[in-house]
């Protein structure tokens, strides 16, 4: 690695959520971004770093489950337009999907993805559970009570639901 | 799937009795900071997976 001594070094580092509620995180430098071929490397190197939580030695786990899984990676950090040259200032743009699992999976999650459904009323503990459960690459689904759940939408209700429930339901009534 | 007790419309516990009736099993872990005795071997003897009490720790909640 050759050191920068035409520019100002730069490094940022910014996490949140895209629209799917998967985390993101971007980093952006001065650099000049990453070779196509060397990225997925370089990204696995960072996705198996060990998370030290000394407090909860349960949740010791790699730094993300679904990153396990191989099919992480949204990598736009490759070289190509828009990323500088070795000679440019502008900063190159590296930006990295870290997680697949962490999604409400109203929307993405397929029929063999578990999913956990978390009912409760209190909007605190839904809240707490489901950056428990991301946390670790698991989907979640929120409701604040069964009927929520029972009425839902979502793929997991769909699943849920089914046939039989359907039926079951309309014998009963 | 992680369920209250106490919930509005539909109790937990009934909830859990509903799904049994529909024939559809899926793990339950039942939470309540409201819980007693007859509650959790009701929970228990439905088939739930656990029984924890609110302020729990996130070590119980989760064990790989």
């Amino acid at each position: 690695m050759q050191p920068i001594t035409d520019r100002p070094r730069e490094l940022a580092i910014r996490s949140g959520q895209d629209e799917t509620r998967q985390a993101l995180v971007s980093v952006t430098d001065c650099g000049i971004g990453i070779a196509a071929d060397d990225c997925k490397s370089a990204v696995q190197r960072i996705l198996h770093t060990k998370v030290q939580r000394p407090r909860y030695g349960a949740l010791d786990l790699p730094f993300n489950r679904g990153s396990s899984r191989g099919d992480v990676c949204r990598c736009p950090a490759m070289r190509g337009p828009g990323v500088t040259s070795s000679t440019g200032s502008a900063p190159a743009s590296s930006g990295c999907v870290m997680t697949k699992g962490p999604k409400s999976s109203h929307e993405t999650a397929g029929a063999r993805e578990p999913i956990v459904f978390v009912i409760d009323d209190d909007a605190s503990v839904r809240r707490a559970l489901t950056n428990l459960f991301q946390s670790i690459g698991l989907a979640v689904e929120v409701f604040g009570s069964a009927p929520e759940l029972l009425h839902g939408n979502t793929t997991g209700c769909r699943e849920l639901h089914g046939p039989r429930y359907q039926v079951a339901r309309t014998e009963r009534s | 799937m992680v369920l209250d007790i106490r919930l509005p419309g539909l109790s937990g516990l009934d909830f859990q009795s509903e799904l049994a009736r529909a024939n559809i099993n899926i793990p339950i872990i039942f939470m309540t900071g409201h819980g007693d005795i007859p509650m959790s071997v009701r929970a228990m003897k439905g088939g739930a997976v656990d029984f924890l009490t609110n302020r729990f720790a996130i070590r119980t909640c989760w064990t790989p």
